[in-house]
């Protein structure tokens, strides 16, 4: 039951990543994606035991082995730390580019952007051609 | 955000208490869960929390820019600098060349509780710092 | 000796924060920015140096330098190695960025914060070659992204803005592709290790989905159909020594990922999908790449028509087409870069990057006679004339196809391809000034300084030495492919010499294809038309999503039924 809740998750995000045309939307669809994945992790680690991995024989006395047996596996759980930690960065850094994206192109629909983006380049923009200026493009391909 | 009274007297009165259990995960992190990236984020949060309710510019007074961009770096230094020691004393790098001590008590496990301390700290305002470019009101 | 190893990781990592300490220094002070380009490019020298004495370990044929990080052995710990393939992508790698950075002190304009994370590039760069643990690659893979994105943001037009968003989110899913992959990859086979994963059983079906998960995230990294749509734009609209390493350094060192994983778990039936899927890359980039009008862009294309090359003499899979692509790999690495550096020396001279316009202005070869030699280095040897070292490479991967026609005929393509847009790239300094000359762009032109030459010099002589040696270099790197465990056989001399009868008439046809095309594509009206369909198309965002899920089904599927 869990894989398919964790797959239904990561399928989501990319689509909200496909069809949201907002770029913050996008940020947050990317967030579920790696979320998804984050949880596919610690949920395989957790599958093979039930206790925390923490072995002293202080804490635990006389458990020993029996609690050797019975440890979730630690390797997911550190990995996904780090993962975590990458998420962060990189949701940071999208932030920062859709903040900055704003101030210089006024707009957040990524749509418009690309088809500015396409104006700025002096080719066609990728839909209809649009009335009003254009860059000059004359010299094309000699 | 600035505005409300009661998040403000609430916040005041927690963030302490927050800092406090942050610097707690860190330094327990080779006993119960916990460690350099966890109580790191917790610093973070305190300090995220001082933010919305107190609004950047305040909380940049109690925590200027310039100190935290510069502990953030000094700590990654001595991070590497924690490395190379174990290079330079023979064994590999980021080696362990502290005595173990005792399993269980604070003081154990060789530098890994320093590594957490170095990493906290580095995590704490390195992500401190980015909330502070990001909630900023004055641009 | 082993702890040079670990130093080539944490010399850039010790540069990139010192450089970056330059940020601290007072805001008037000039000496910020030259300081940290130093401290930068010492450090890259240095790497350098310390790659001299790991040079036995270079040639193949030695069990490579293990390093445990931390003292921890394998499983528990990461273990770094230190083979031939590491050490020739190093050494390339390093090159590369070393003359990149030099072109970016004589620059002149760049912050502190700029080296700062081009030496953080650097460290990715230098991890995910050294490492020999999956997850370590990932966060390597990981860092070496960031710094992209950040270091394609900084570039002067908006647009950088937009292609530095675009990179990061296709990127990043194909990077989460990439973890999935790990995922399965851990659940089949235990450990993470990626020499201990090789002995390890496991679930075959598992596997294999694991390497295509494993493919679709360096693919994108690598940029081949159809994961590319980030490309163009990323490597056009950044700075150009970030241009030069992205091209020359990054998409190489994702393919060398792919490279490895495919090896360790010789899955034959992704190879040959590869091949195909190199074959088409190589054609349809080179397509793209005729009807652009900005001089970057051009270039980008190329990379992406170029790794469709060394993709597919990768999934020709047998010894001499493994040791051919390995042997463009280097080669790209150098011409491309120094390709971006020159025609970012002329943007920098004239303030334009448009073809027409720069035809416009005119005369530039008589100019920038500098700029000028180099740049034909570099577009002679892309285009695969004798005796720069593409003609070696690219003869070489051509004997590597003899077997599959499809695949020789589509490289072939690709090569007149190749030929016809460089045609109509040099005509920026082939062009004469105009009779008319307004005078004020005689004194615009500002000539760039002697460190920039110096920097791509350092890169073109490697392009002539590799391809005036072409025995001694394909040797060696025929042994590093040969080391590749899933490969059988012994690598060949070049059948017939590479100045073969078949060699030199590919090269004829290859030239006379080439030059109709031009001629076709740009002085005809249905060249013109057609052309200028082909740069209106440009793919969304949303559009280059759908691409990349579509490729995986498509990977998947096929790697399954075949």
């Amino acid at each position: 039951m869990a894989p398919y809740l964790i797959l239904a998750l990561f399928l989501l995000g990319i689509w909200g990543l496909v069809r949201k045309d907002n770029l913050i939307k996008k940020v947050i669809a990317l967030n579920i994606v790696n979320s998804a994945l984050i949880v596919l992790f610690v949920y395989m680690g957790s599958l093979s035991g039930s206790t925390a991995p923490i072995l002293v024989e202080r804490l635990h006395p006389g458990e020993g082995l029996r609690r050797l047996a019975d440890i979730v596996d630690p390797l997911p759980q550190a990995l996904m730390l780090t993962d975590i930690v990458i998420g962060i960065c990189l949701t940071a850094l999208a932030l920062t580019l859709a903040a900055r994206i704003y101030r210089r192109f006024g707009t957040l629909d990524i749509r418009r952007l690309e088809k500015a983006a396409a104006q700025d380049d002096g080719a066609p923009p990728p839909a209809s051609p649009e009335g009003g200026s254009r860059p000059d493009d004359g010299q094309s391909g000699e | 955000m600035k505005d409300s009274e009661l998040v403000d007297i609430v916040s005041r009165k927690l963030v302490p208490f927050i800092l406090l259990f942050g610097c707690y995960l860190i330094s327990h992190g080779h006993l119960s869960p916990g460690g350099g990236f966890q109580g790191g984020a917790v610093l973070a949060a305190g300090i995220t929390l001082l933010c919305l309710s107190r609004g950047v510019k305040d909380t940049l007074r109690t925590f200027p820019m310039r100190r935290v961009s510069l502990s953030e770096s000094a700590a990654f230094l001595m991070i590497l600098a924690m490395g190379v020691i174990g290079l330079v004393l023979g064994r590999r790098f980021l080696g362990n060349f502290l005595p173990l001590g005792e399993p269980g008590q604070v003081p154990s496990a060789g530098f890994i509780f320093f590594l957490n301390l170095l990493i906290g700290l580095k995590v704490g305002t390195g992500i401190s710092l980015v909330m502070f470019t990001l909630l900023r009101e004055d641009e | 000796m082993s702890e040079l190893v670990i130093l080539l990781l944490v010399v850039p990592l010790a540069g990139a924060v010192v450089a970056g300490l330059g940020a601290y220094l007072p805001r008037r002070s000039e000496r910020g920015p030259g300081l940290a380009g130093v401290v930068g490019l010492v450090s890259l020298a240095a790497c350098l140096a310390l790659l001299i004495p790991l040079a036995p370990w270079g040639l193949a044929g030695r069990e490579p330098l293990v390093y445990p990080v931390g003292g921890w052995g394998e499983p528990v710990g990461i273990a770094l190695y230190l083979d031939a393939l590491a050490w020739t992508s190093s050494l390339v790698g390093l090159l590369v960025a070393f003359c990149a950075l030099l072109f970016a002190v004589a620059e002149g304009k760049h912050v502190p914060r700029f080296y700062f994370f081009f030496l953080l590039l650097v460290l990715g760069m230098e991890g995910v070659i050294l490492t020999g643990d999956l997850f370590n690659l990932f966060v390597f893979l990981q860092i070496l992204s960031i710094a992209s994105y950040i270091l394609i943001a900084g570039g002067e037009r908006r647009q950088a803005l937009l292609a530095s968003f675009r990179y990061l989110v296709i990127s990043s899913v194909g990077i989460g592709f990439f973890l999935l992959g790990i995922f399965l990859f851990y659940k089949s086979t235990g450990t993470l290790s990626l020499r201990l994963m090789a002995g390890a059983g496991g679930s075959f079906r598992t596997l294999e989905l694991a390497v295509v998960c494993l493919a679709v995230g360096a693919g994108v990294k690598t940029a081949f159909v159809p994961f590319h749509t980030w490309l163009p734009d990323a490597h056009a609209s950044a700075p150009h020594p970030v241009s030069a390493v992205l091209s020359g350094v990054m998409i190489k060192v994702s393919f060398l990922v792919l490279w490895r994983l495919v090896s360790l778990f010789g899955a034959g039936d992704l190879r040959h999908v590869l091949l195909w899927v190199g074959g088409l890359t190589a054609v349809f980039g080179v397509i793209a790449a005729i009807a652009q009008t900005d001089t970057k862009r051009l270039l980008a294309y190329h990379s992406v028509s170029q790794m469709g090359y060394i993709v597919a003499a990768f999934g020709a899979g047998t010894a001499a087409a493994l040791g051919a692509s390995l042997y463009h790999l280097v080669n790209h690495s150098l011409f491309k870069s120094l390709l971006f550096l020159s025609v970012g020396a002329v943007i920098r001279a004239t303030g334009e990057r448009d073809i027409g316009r720069l035809k416009g202005i005119g005369g530039l070869a008589g100019r920038l006679p500098g700029v000028f030699a180099l740049f034909l280095v570099g577009t002679l040897s892309i285009a695969g004339l004798p005796p720069f070292n593409g003609y070696v490479s690219k003869g070489l991967i051509a004997s590597g196809l003899q077997g599959r026609a499809a695949a020789y005929l589509l490289i072939l393509a690709a090569g007149a391809g190749t030929v016809a847009s460089f045609l109509k790239l040099s005509g920026i300094f082939l062009a004469r000034k105009p009779a008319a000359s307004r005078g004020r762009t005689a004194a615009a032109l500002r000539p760039p300084p002697p460190a920039m030459l110096a920097a791509m010099i350092l890169l073109a002589v490697p392009c002539l030495a590799t391809g005036l040696f072409p025995r001694v270099v394909g040797g060696a790197l025929a042994r590093v492919a040969r080391a590749d465990p899933a490969v059988g056989g012994i690598a060949g001399p070049v059948p017939g010499g590479l100045y073969s009868p078949m060699h030199l008439a590919e090269l004829a046809a290859t030239l006379a294809v080439g030059i109709g095309l031009y001629l076709l594509a740009t002085r005809t009206r249905l060249g013109d038309r057609l052309l200028a369909f082909l740069r209106g198309r440009r793919a969304g965002l949303s559009t280059a999503l759908g691409l990349l899920v579509a490729g995986f089904v498509v990977l998947a599927v096929l790697t399954w039924r075949l």
